[in-house]
């Protein structure tokens, strides 16, 4: 039995999952409604954000120590994954925002901070797709890579200084159900975080097979 | 025969990279040009009543100082590529973060040169006098062009490897300057008191502090950068 | 100090680009008081090597001694490497004279303004000392290059096609000097396309083909046919 399409489809299984403990399993919030119910999911994906970075971070150090390109090709899938639950977490944010703020955004420490990461992790996969592939590139994005993570915690920093309205206590001061659905939501996520880091790591190693296999077979055609 | 010390390495490497301006003066022609134009943008886009002015200064300073920034490291490596001259430096027995300081400070003395230019002239397009508290402007702007060199010159190291790179190099480190450009708006509008906040000095610890991690970050980092 | 005597070894040397070996368990010797030419079409993994002796590039297995010492790139050992690459490495605004000097500076030459002179002299280049390179032919720059390469008077010379560009007068200068080199007690690596003139400087050979070594000796009669059999008719 091979391992990775069972997980894919356990892990769609999961999403199914999620969503009905989001949406189904757990009781309305009294003073926010409905729309409380994104939380499972914004979260979530906001830890897992900040995972997929603190990964890139690891591998961007990995590569510049040993140079091995399983760490650039770690850093790589991670800053990708990343990205996607980045994207998911600046676009859930707003639709909470708007009702329960009156504004689809605020300048608040962890609105900003996350807007920049996603934003300098854009510039790392515009990078990785249009600057190249070669070694100096691998270094070039490897070196943004480690500068990305500490620069997301000056910004925090920065923004902190002008007051915050986040809502941390939503779901501490909820009952039970709450936290179950959110942690479990997470643990599905996560599922899906990791199948994705591996698939995208296989599909550039493969990509990097490929591009060396025709360079060889080009080489022993013009011989 | 015996590798030069640390500090007289900045100073061979900071020497060599301004006899090279003076002598062509195209990068710092480029870029004073290019903040005058910028000037002349805001002064067109901004300008209004002087309470307005006075609100759209600093990030108009600010953003002048990234933009020509940004050209001038671009620049000062595109030099080092064109001839393969950065390969002889790295294999050189000097100290090799001491190059980068080296490179750091150049890359600062053309900012400085250049923002000695725009302020004056940014100041009284939008008609702000910003005589009172030129000290401590002029303090903020210097960390910021610091913490710009800082955080710019590996990345333009790096970016010579690059297809692009000259569009690259700002979609790559504008983001990672931000919380300059955060503390920097922030600080000089306290300055000219349309900020309200705590006193400007916090936001100049905040620069210094930015510069010196990513300071010393590079500087450390560099040995393993530049060797494939 | 006029270093004499270190041996550049390589043992089990490879390097992985991507997916593929450009050079593959390379066991050489380069001695000491010797030019060794380093031959092969292209693609066969010359510069690969002389990137990871220069210290440029890593090696991915392997290693590279100088006189017992691994090779590393640390300052010490930066400093006593020549290395004339494809390009010239020099900065074009400045002078044939201040280029020399700042390498010169950071590599701690000694009597550094006599030096300068005395190189720039003997590479034919006293008229134009004092001109900025990006006037200079190919040929002109390529003679100011090999000068750079001298300057500290490296133990290991690398000189990677260093004839590029150089007119009748330029390779007679630049033999000279290299063999100097040689005599001095230099390692030295010549890499180029002109086997003719290699085979004039050169006393042994090393020879490469898709990135691992087919001949390695002294080079004794006719480097050229030398060449043929071992790295072009195994081609064929």
């Amino acid at each position: 039995m091979k391992p990775f399409p069972i997980a894919t489809a356990l892990s769609a299984i999961g999403l199914f999952a999620a969503h009905w403990l989001a949406f189904d399993f757990v009781p309305m919030e009294r003073t926010m409604g409905a729309v409380q119910r994104i939380f499972y999911f914004h979260v979530p994906s906001a830890w897992l954000c900040y995972l997929g970075f603190l990964m890139c971070f690891v591998g961007s150090v990995g590569y510049l120590w040993t140079r091995r390109s399983r760490w650039d090709l770690f850093a790589l899938a991670s800053a990708e994954v990343g990205l996607i639950f980045g994207f998911i977490v600046l676009i859930t944010g707003p639709l909470w925002a708007r009702p329960a703020w009156g504004a689809w955004w605020r300048w608040e420490p962890r609105l900003v901070s996350m807007a920049l990461m996603v934003l300098i992790f854009c510039a790392y996969w515009v990078l990785r797709s249009y600057g190249g592939s070669g070694e100096g590139v691998k270094r070039f994005a490897a070196i943004l890579g480690v500068f990305g993570a500490p620069n997301i915690v000056f910004v925090h920093l920065a923004v902190r200084k002008w007051r915050g309205t986040h809502p941390d206590q939503v779901v501490s001061r909820s009952n039970s159900d709450m936290r179950i659905a959110l942690y479990s939501v997470l643990a599905i996520l996560l599922v899906v975080f990791v199948l994705l880091v591996v698939q995208r790591y296989r599909i550039h190693k493969n990509a990097f097979r490929v591009r060396a296999l025709r360079r060889r077979l080009s080489r022993m055609g013009a011989m | 025969m015996n590798a030069p010390g640390f500090f007289s390495v900045v100073g061979v490497v900071l020497a060599k990279d301004l006899r090279t301006e003076l002598r062509s003066k195209q990068t710092l022609m480029t870029m004073a040009m290019f903040g005058l134009v910028l000037t002349f943008v805001f002064a067109f886009g901004f300008v209004a009543d002087p309470a307005t002015n006075k609100k759209v200064l600093p990030g108009a300073l600010w953003a002048s100082l990234l933009f020509t920034g940004t050209l001038g490291v671009g620049r000062t490596f595109a030099r080092e590529a064109e001839l393969g001259a950065f390969a002889a430096l790295v294999l050189s027995p000097a100290d090799r973060a001491a190059v980068l300081l080296g490179k750091m400070l150049g890359n600062l003395a053309m900012s400085i040169v250049v923002m000695v230019l725009v302020v004056p002239l940014l100041a009284l397009m939008l008609r702000v006098d910003i005589t009172a508290t030129a000290a401590i402007i002029a303090l903020q702007l210097l960390l910021g062009a610091l913490g710009f060199a800082v955080v710019g010159t590996p990345l333009a190291v790096m970016a010579v490897n690059a297809r692009f790179a000259e569009v690259l190099l700002p979609i790559v480190v504008f983001p990672l300057v931000t919380p300059v450009l955060i503390a920097g708006v922030k600080g000089t509008g306290i300055a000219l008191g349309t900020t309200i906040g705590e006193d400007a000095w916090g936001w100049v610890q905040f620069i210094a502090a930015f510069d010196v991690a990513f300071g010393v970050g590079g500087l450390f980092l560099f040995e393993r950068m530049v060797t494939e | 100090m006029s270093p004499t005597g270190q041996a550049l070894c390589v043992r089990g040397l490879g390097r992985i680009y991507d997916d593929h070996y450009a050079l593959v368990g390379l066991d050489a010797t380069f001695p000491a008081g010797t030019i060794t030419a380093l031959l092969g079409p292209n693609g066969a993994g010359k510069s690969t090597l002389m990137g990871m002796l220069s210290t440029l590039a890593r090696p991915s297995e392997g290693e590279v001694t100088l006189d017992g010492q691994p090779l590393d790139d640390s300052p010490a050992m930066r400093g006593r490497i020549g290395y004339v690459g494809h390009r010239t490495m020099l900065y074009g605004p400045l002078s044939a004279r201040e280029n020399l000097a700042f390498f010169g500076r950071l590599y701690g030459v000694p009597d550094l303004t006599g030096r300068v002179d005395a190189l720039i002299t003997e590479v034919g280049l006293a008229r134009d000392a004092d001109r900025p390179v990006e006037g200079f032919s190919r040929g002109m720059a390529q003679r100011l290059t090999i000068a750079r390469a001298l300057l500290p008077e490296p133990a290991v010379l690398l000189l990677d096609e260093p004839f590029t560009g150089l007119d009748q007068d330029g390779l007679v200068v630049a033999s000279r000097m290299i063999a100097r080199r040689r005599d001095a007690g230099a390692a030295v690596v010549l890499a180029s396309h002109d086997l003719a003139l290699t085979a004039t400087l050169a006393d042994r050979a090393l020879m490469l083909r898709r990135g691992r070594k087919v001949f390695e000796g002294p080079v004794e009669g006719d480097l050229a046919a030398l060449y043929r059999e071992r790295v072009e008719e195994a081609a064929a």
